[in-house]
């Protein structure tokens, strides 16, 4: 039995929300707005395939779509100084940090090490590491969601693997704690 | 190895995700959306392509290609103004209504309809100098000052373009154009040097503790390093390109001796040798630019000189010696 649009589009959900999440996540270190850029990602998809548009890569057409609404959220941000995300000190104070869906412990696995080096890149930077890294895209691929040639991707991509080496050697080893799993 | 242990760090962010409530709701959001707004058309796959109608081939480009939005918008800006606006905006400077027209719309439609990649980066170029052009025009006028949000904008977008412009000159090297690499690295840092010259000459006229003299030198700062970073990357090319012709000639001797062949491949080599220590001394000069002339001069004359001796080889098939030719 051939699936309804709208079970194709559920699948997509629970294919993509999590990675879309994610990517949200890391971008504007902000859990409940990452939730919601997610949420409008979803809605904004569902318009594009609703007004009978074609899709021949629902992952590629998500992370455009999420990718769109991080980089007007970051304008926002930019342009009023009200609207700034909370700093990595500031989160930790009230004690947020991003939990696993298994809830164990020994699965929190952001070190303040990896969050202050992500911290540390502007937001085309973060985008194409988490790309890269973390959604596991290559090259060509990252270069059709941005909209790019792939020769400038790779380039961009070794220019930010070498600013996150750099980013790395000037962060501060934090201390050990019981609660924090050793990487 | 760092490089390794960090992308291996950043992998395990993959463990972040939607707690299951989190999750759950979400989906029955989704849910709720769907039955609030049906599909109005017929059922999608989204491995096959069907009924694809023109529109639709036209509109997923129109609808997901930052460029062509630019030129729907220009195209749209065009027609509702006559084209009044498009054209004013090309006058604007940072502050003007007008001036997001000129820096979201009109720049990058013309960077949208350039090809060539270093077409692009010429484009690129031209941007971040606009950018300079814009703050020298603040400066000049008796009226108006440098101030610092401003010139913090006109900063950001100076670096952002800066930056896509060094980008766009190794994306031109990576695709074997390493002349053409350098001429854009050259040409680029030439106007930038010529713009320090420019926002020199307005900071020594501004007067000594003001604002506007305090925004230009930090200017001045932004305009210095990214010219560092462009001579640096011209550096580095010119040096990668002193390695590839040191190898490419130890490659071709070894070949030679090989062979045990009297050609011309000896002249050539010669040459090539010659040309390589004239690209050094240009090297050492800092005439980047001019030394990778005489590099891909010397690669070239050590490419005809493996190809004498291989041609000559060929020749020598008289069944007397047949010698083994490695490609």
């Amino acid at each position: 039995m051939p699936h309804s649009s709208d079970q194709q589009f559920i699948r997509w959900y629970d294919d993509y929300a999590d990675a879309i999440f994610r990517h949200c996540y890391y971008r504007v270190f902000d859990r409940e707005r990452a939730r919601e850029l997610m949420q409008e990602t979803y809605t904004r998809a569902w318009e594009y395939v609703r007004s009978g548009k074609n899709v021949e890569n629902a992952r590629a057409l998500l992370y455009r779509i999420a990718n769109n609404l991080v980089i007007d959220e970051a304008r926002k941000r930019s342009s009023n100084p009200t609207y700034a995300t909370s700093s990595l000190e500031e989160l930790h104070e009230h004690g947020f940090d991003p939990v696993s869906r298994h809830d164990h412990l020994h699965e929190l696995v952001t070190t303040d090490e990896v969050r202050r080096i992500l911290e540390g890149l502007n937001d085309d930077e973060r985008s194409l590491i988490l790309m890269r890294y973390v959604d596991g895209f290559g090259p060509q691929d990252i270069a059709r969601i941005l909209s790019e040639t792939p020769n400038v991707i790779s380039v961009r991509l070794h220019r930010c693997v070498q600013k996150c080496a750099r980013l790395k050697s000037a962060v501060p080893t934090p201390p050990k704690t019981s609660e924090t799993p050793a990487l | 190895m760092k490089s390794l242990l960090l992308q291996f760090k950043l992998r395990r962010l993959r463990a972040t995700k939607l707690t299951a409530d989190e999750f759950n709701v979400g989906k029955q959001q989704l849910v709720s959306l769907l039955r609030e707004r049906p599909m109005v058309r017929m059922e999608f796959d989204d491995r096959h392509t069907q009924q694809r109608s023109p529109m639709n081939q036209l509109f997923p480009l129109l609808s997901l290609r930052p460029m062509y939005i630019a030129l729907v918008l220009a195209l749209a800006v065009t027609v509702a103004t006559g084209g009044g606006a498009a054209i004013a905006a090309e006058q604007s400077l940072p502050g003007d209504v007008l001036y997001t027209v000129k820096l979201n719309v009109n720049e990058p439609v013309k960077a949208a309809l350039t090809f060539d990649a270093k077409a692009r980066a010429n484009v690129e170029a031209k941007r971040a100098e606009r950018r300079l052009e814009e703050a020298e025009k603040i400066s000049a006028e008796a009226r108006a000052e440098l101030e610092p949000e401003v010139r913090a904008e006109i900063s950001t977008n100076f670096k952002r373009f800066a930056d896509q412009t060094r980008e766009r000159i190794a994306a031109v090297d990576v695709e074997g154009d390493t002349h053409g690499a350098a001429e854009l690295s050259v040409n680029f840092a030439t106007a930038l040097r010529a713009h320090d010259a420019v926002l020199a000459r307005l900071s020594a006229e501004a007067t000594a503790s003001s604002t506007q003299k305090i925004e230009l030198d930090d200017l001045r700062d932004d305009v210095k390093e990214t010219t560092l970073a462009v001579s640096a990357d011209l550096k580095a090319a010119a040096e990668g390109r002193q390695k590839a012709v040191e190898n490419k000639i130890a490659e071709v001797v070894k070949f030679i001796v090989e062979v045990k062949q009297q050609t011309n491949a000896d002249a050539r080599l010669a040459a090539a040798r010659a040309a390589l220590a004239a690209g050094t001394a240009k090297l050492k000069a800092a005439a980047y630019a001019e030394a990778i002339v005489e590099f891909n001069k010397a690669f070239d004359l050590a490419q005809e000189a493996k190809t004498d001796v291989k041609a000559k080889v060929r020749v020598d098939t008289d069944g007397l010696i047949k010698l083994k030719i490695n490609p």
